[in-house]
Parts: structure tokens; C-alpha cells; sequence
């Protein structure tokens, strides 16, 4: 709108704002990336060197092959990978729960009007506000009681209780931008509702779907406080408490933290990269409507 | 997950017999009973993601608030009614009013900043300029990534002895010697909550430009037809198009903020001293440190009764019968 009459004087004015954007989102970022590829004693010697003098991988091999006494003197760091293997295999499994339980829900939400539809969607609104925090006590009490804690299953339930509401309304926003008339030409075609469901609407909503799944794992991937209760050893901890465990362990090197931050980062950037136009606009459905 | 794609099914499905008018006058006879099962079949297709809300979400909700009301044996875990005893408790222990205040703080920093940022940012990237398209695409990263990792990047870079902010300063002559600003108990909360707002902003910064693209651009026009400066266009063309946007950013950044707790977890632990206790802390410091399970509940049903109340008023504040403006 306003470029076209732009004065050189306005013009240099957005580009030096442009600037400091641009250090103040991408200085953080970047300044983790080079301290976990910088060798600590370095880090520590002169703090304010921008570009590694000996740029070193050894952090991210350290965490892979539980080599003890680099400059860690411990095998603490040996915790990641093994928590970064437990979040992927709970934010897939919270991923695919999503996509399974909130499609049809979302589907029928979208397509038909019925009693209760919109004390439904109020309600699924309503549960997005609910912080995991509050579900802290209670998730911990009954997989105490259970005998649960500790395990992967515990983890996928406390996270599919924060995701799936947000996923039925978002992927409902996504069926009412399917065009009706293919699946309406199925149903006089003879396809029962559910026919017309599984073969029609849902293949065209497919890239909706790849997001909330996407969006899901993400949120999955990135909780902390129910990771933190519910997960004790290696056997069920995700990466988060992992790492948050690394920070206060005095004797693990800053190196294998940094290393260990940029791998937990490394995925829900990716998909945030990939997603982002869709995921503005999901965001805003959830948060709009 | 495999489907037949579309021209698949219309091959299998069995052709429409030819449109005469019994057609017709058996889809009219048919309308209420597809209407009932209509909603049989809604109702069908519901069933899993309903129960499934019910049981790991309202559930455990309604199990939460039931245990604030009891006393949870730390040793066995056996619960007690004690009515409303660990309300009292949290509203009498001396770490209540501290950590309201700190909560209160917290998220008045953080709002201030998503807001006022989150807006100036958006009308830079409203602007044209090369690389905007990259910056955007960036923007997004601070806010995808974890809380865990924000507060590992924020804690280095503002370590105190080789933090890259302290370097700076040194550089500048700002500063002799090493300053950890983490420890030092009357600034550690505007610290954590820099690192809050780095990660908070790109939301506010996306729902910002979503508004500005929506205003029309003959409104612009007819300002600068009527002889509007710059400031007096954007005080009374583009402000009063962001109010509702204004609205949900401060509902969701304080939200965020009130709730703040994996942040203060990497970044200082609720210290130095009490001075980071937010509530979100002292709750589960009480739940999981003290185990004192009862009041730890209580004290995080009091934390969203204060979201509910925060979120009451901002409706009320921006709910006024003359805002015709908005969207």
C-alpha cells in the first residue's frame, strides 16, 4: 500500500527497523547454534567472538556415542538421545490419536446440524483454555494408582488431553472449506454417510489433516510440565525434562546442553518452517471463532 | 493413510438410476427420517473423540478439584475430605500474597511487551523490503520452539561471566567484570520475562499483520485526501481496526503469562531467594517438593480462577455498545 510512495528517508527508516527484527528473533537462535558447535573452553575464553575459531561437532557425537569424561566428566549427557527417542515415538503416537478421534468428530461437525452441535463446540472451545498445569495433581495421583507412572502411555493421555480439543476445531474449520458437492454427488450415488465420509471428504481434507497431526506433534514434542511429572528414568522420559534435568546436573558441559537444545529445537522448527502459512491461519481459526 | 482417490469411487459406486420423479418423491418422503439418522450417524462419529475428552480431560478436571478438597497422604497417597482447609492454608501461608504479586508482575511485563512489540514488529513487516519474506518465515521459530530450550538460550546469553549480553556490554564500556542478572533478585523476573516475551511475540506479530492486511486501503486514501500525517493516520485509521485484535492478544499473553512455569523452571529455579515464586512455582513446589498434594491443587484451581477473572474483565473493557469499528 505504502510502497509505492515511499521517501529514501522512510525507506532507510524500514530498513534499519528491518534489522533489528531481524537480530532481535534470529540473534538467540543463532547464538545457541554456534555455542554447540564451539568448544566450551573457547565459549568461556572470549565470550563475544561471533564465529567459532575451532568449530567442533563433538557435542552432538558426544550425545550419541556416551563418551564419559570429554570435558563432562559424566555420563549425564547420555540421557538425550535416548529422551529424544521417547518424544518421538509419544508425539507420533499423540499425533495419529489426534488425526483418529478428532476427523470424524470434526467431520460431523462441520457437515451436520444435530442437537447438542453447538454445546459441543462450545465445549471443545471451552477445554482449549484448560492450562496443563491444573492437570498436573490429578494425572499424577491416578497413574500413581494405576501403577502408570513412568510409562509412554501415561505421557500420550496427559498430551492427547491438551491437544484434542484444539484438533476437533481446527480440522472442523478445514471440512467446512471442503466443497460439499462431490460428496453430496456420492450420496446420490448411493455411498452411505460414512462411505462418503472415508472416501470422499476425507481424502480432500487430507492437507488438514497434515496439519493438526503436524500441530499436535509439535505440541506434544514441546511439553514440558506433564513430561516432567509423569516421567521418571529413561524408560518413558521425553527430551524436554531431559534437558531441563541437564541445566541444574552442575558437571555436564554447557557444550552437550547447547547440542541437546538444538536437536529438541530441531523438529517443531522444522514443521513450524513447513506449516507456516497454514499454521497462522489455524491459529487463528482456533483462536478467532 | 491410502484412499481411493476420487475418480476410484466413481467408478465403483453404482450409477444413479436416471433422475425421473420417483426419484425425486422418494427423497422427499425420506427427508425426516435422513434428518434422524442424520443425527445418529453425528452422533456415532462423535462418540470416541467425546469419550475421550471426557476421560483424560473433564475427568481428571473434576478428579483435581476433588483432591483440593482433600488431604493427600504423602506416604501412601490415601486421600482425606478435609473440605475447604487447603484454600485457607494457601490463602494464610505467607508465600501467597509473594507469589500473587510476582504472578501479577510477571504477566503485566510479559502483556506490555507482546503487545507493544508484537505490534511495532508487524507494521515493520507490513512494510516492503527485501527479505521480508525470509524474516517472516523466521519470525515463527522463537515462538515453534520449547519453553525448555528459550530458557537454555536465555540463560547462556545472559550468563553472567561469558554471556554474549554481558560481553556486549563490556565491549560498550558498560560493564567491568561479570553480572549475573538471573541472580540478582530485583531483576531476575524482567530477565525471564525478556525471554518470555522473545518467544511470545510471533503470535501477536501474526495476528497483527492478519488485521493490517485486512484494512482497506481506501481508508489510507481517503486520509491522506483529508491531509492526515502519518501519526493521526495511524491514531485513527489503523489503531481502531486492531482493536478486537488488541483484545485477543492480551487475553492470550496473559493467559500465557499467568501460567508462566517451564521458563522459570530453566531460568532460576523460583529464585534467588522467593523472588521468581510465581504461582504456577509455588504450586509445584507444593505438589511435588512439600507433597502436599491437597494444597498444590488448591493453589492451581485458584490460578485458573484468576485466568477466568483476568479474561471477564478484559471482555468487559472492550465490550462497549459504541464499538462499531471492530470486526
Amino acid at each position: 500500500v505504502t510502497g509505492l510512495h515511499q521517501s529514501p528517508l522512510r525507506r532507510a527508516g524500514v530498513y534499519v527497523a528491518a534489522a533489528a527484527v531481524l537480530v532481535w528473533i534470529a540473534f538467540p537462535l543463532l547464538w545457541l547454534l554456534k555455542s554447540s558447535i564451539t568448544p566450551v573452553s573457547e565459549l568461556t575464553a572470549s565470550p563475544s567472538a561471533l564465529v567459532p575459531k575451532h568449530p567442533t561437532l563433538g557435542y552432538f557425537r558426544g550425545l550419541f556415542t556416551d563418551v564419559r569424561g570429554i570435558d563432562a566428566g559424566t555420563g549425564q549427557q547420555s540421557l538425550i538421545v535416548p529422551a529424544l527417542g521417547k518424544s518421538l515415538i509419544t508425539a507420533s503416537f499423540v499425533m495419529a490419536l489426534n488425526v483418529l478421534l478428532a476427523a470424524p468428530a470434526a467431520y460431523v461437525l462441520a457437515r451436520f446440524r444435530f442437537r447438542g452441535r453447538v454445546a459441543i463446540l462450545n465445549g471443545m472451545l471451552a477445554s482449549r483454555m484448560v492450562p496443563s498445569l491444573v492437570l498436573l495433581v490429578p494425572f499424577y495421583l491416578l497413574f500413581r494408582y494405576a501403577g502408570l507412572v513412568d510409562t509412554v502411555f501415561a505421557v500420550v493421555v496427559a498430551h492427547l488431553a491438551i491437544t484434542l480439543p484444539f484438533s476437533v476445531w481446527i480440522l472442523r474449520g478445514h471440512f467446512d472449506g471442503v466443497p460439499r458437492e462431490v460428496e453430496k454427488a456420492a450420496r446420490v450415488d448411493g455411498a452411505t454417510r460414512l462411505r462418503s465420509f472415508r472416501h470422499v471428504a476425507l481424502p480432500l481434507a487430507a492437507p488438514g489433516l497434515v496439519v493438526a497431526g503436524l500441530f499436535a506433534f509439535m505440541q506434544s514434542w514441546n511439553e514440558f510440565p506433564l513430561a516432567l511429572v509423569l516421567t521418571e528414568s529413561p524408560s518413558a522420559m521425553t527430551v524436554q525434562p531431559a534437558l531441563a534435568g541437564l541445566v541444574s546436573y552442575q558437571g555436564v558441559s554447557y557444550g552437550f546442553l547447547f547440542a541437546g537444545a538444538v536437536l529438541a529445537a530441531l523438529p517443531p522448527a522444522l514443521i513450524a518452517l513447513v506449516l507456516q502459512r497454514h499454521l497462522a491461519e489455524g491459529l487463528l481459526e482456533g483462536s478467532v471463532k | 493413510v491410502p484412499a481411493p482417490s476420487l475418480t476410484q469411487l466413481d467408478e465403483r459406486a453404482p450409477l444413479a438410476p436416471p433422475g425421473g420423479p420417483g426419484l425425486a418423491g422418494r427423497r422427499r418422503r425420506a427427508g425426516r427420517r435422513d434428518e434422524r439418522s442424520d443425527a445418529a450417524f453425528a452422533y456415532r462419529m462423535l462418540a470416541p473423540a467425546l469419550i475421550a475428552v471426557g476421560a483424560v480431560l473433564l475427568f481428571p478436571l473434576g478428579y483435581s478439584l476433588w483432591t483440593s478438597l482433600t488431604e493427600v497422604s504423602p506416604a501412601d497417597l490415601r486421600m482425606r475430605f478435609i473440605g475447604l482447609r487447603n484454600y485457607q492454608d494457601m490463602l494464610r501461608d505467607p508465600f501467597f500474597t509473594a507469589s500473587l504479586v510476582h504472578t501479577l508482575y510477571f504477566a503485566a511485563l510479559t502483556i506490555v511487551g507482546t503487545v507493544v512489540l508484537g505490534l511495532a514488529i508487524a507494521l515493520v513487516l507490513n512494510e516492503r523490503f527485501p527479505g521480508r519474506r525470509a524474516l517472516r518465515a523466521i519470525l515463527i521459530v522463537p515462538w515453534a520452539i520449547s519453553q525448555v530450550v528459550v530458557g537454555v538460550t536465555w540463560s547462556w546469553i545472559l550468563n553472567g561471566d561469558s554471556g554474549i549480553f554481558n560481553a556486549g556490554l563490556r565491549e560498550l564500556g558498560l560493564l567491568d567484570g561479570p553480572r549475573g542478572w538471573l541472580s540478582d533478585p530485583h531483576l531476575a523476573m524482567l530477565f525471564v520475562a525478556v525471554a518470555f516475551v522473545w518467544s511470545s511475540v510471533p503470535f501477536a506479530v501474526l495476528l497483527y499483520l492478519t488485521a493490517l492486511q485486512a484494512i482497506p486501503a481506501d481508508l489510507y486514501k481517503a486520509a491522506r485526501v483529508d491531509g492526515a500525517n502519518a501519526v493521526r493516520t495511524f491514531r485513527y485509521v489503523t489503531l481502531p481496526a486492531l482493536r478486537y485484535t488488541t483484545l485477543l492478544v492480551l487475553v492470550v499473553s496473559s493467559l500465557e503469562g499467568l501460567l508462566a512455569f517451564s521458563l522459570i523452571f530453566v531460568m532460576t529455579g523460583g529464585g534467588p531467594g522467593s523472588s521468581t515464586t510465581v504461582l504456577a512455582w509455588w504450586g509445584y513446589q507444593a505438589t511435588f517438593v512439600s507433597l502436599d498434594l491437597g494444597k498444590g491443587a488448591a493453589i492451581f484451581y485458584f490460578l485458573v480462577a484468576l485466568m477466568l477473572v483476568v479474561t471477564g474483565v478484559y471482555l468487559r473493557l472492550f465490550q462497549r455498545p459504541s464499538d462499531r469499528g471492530d470486526r
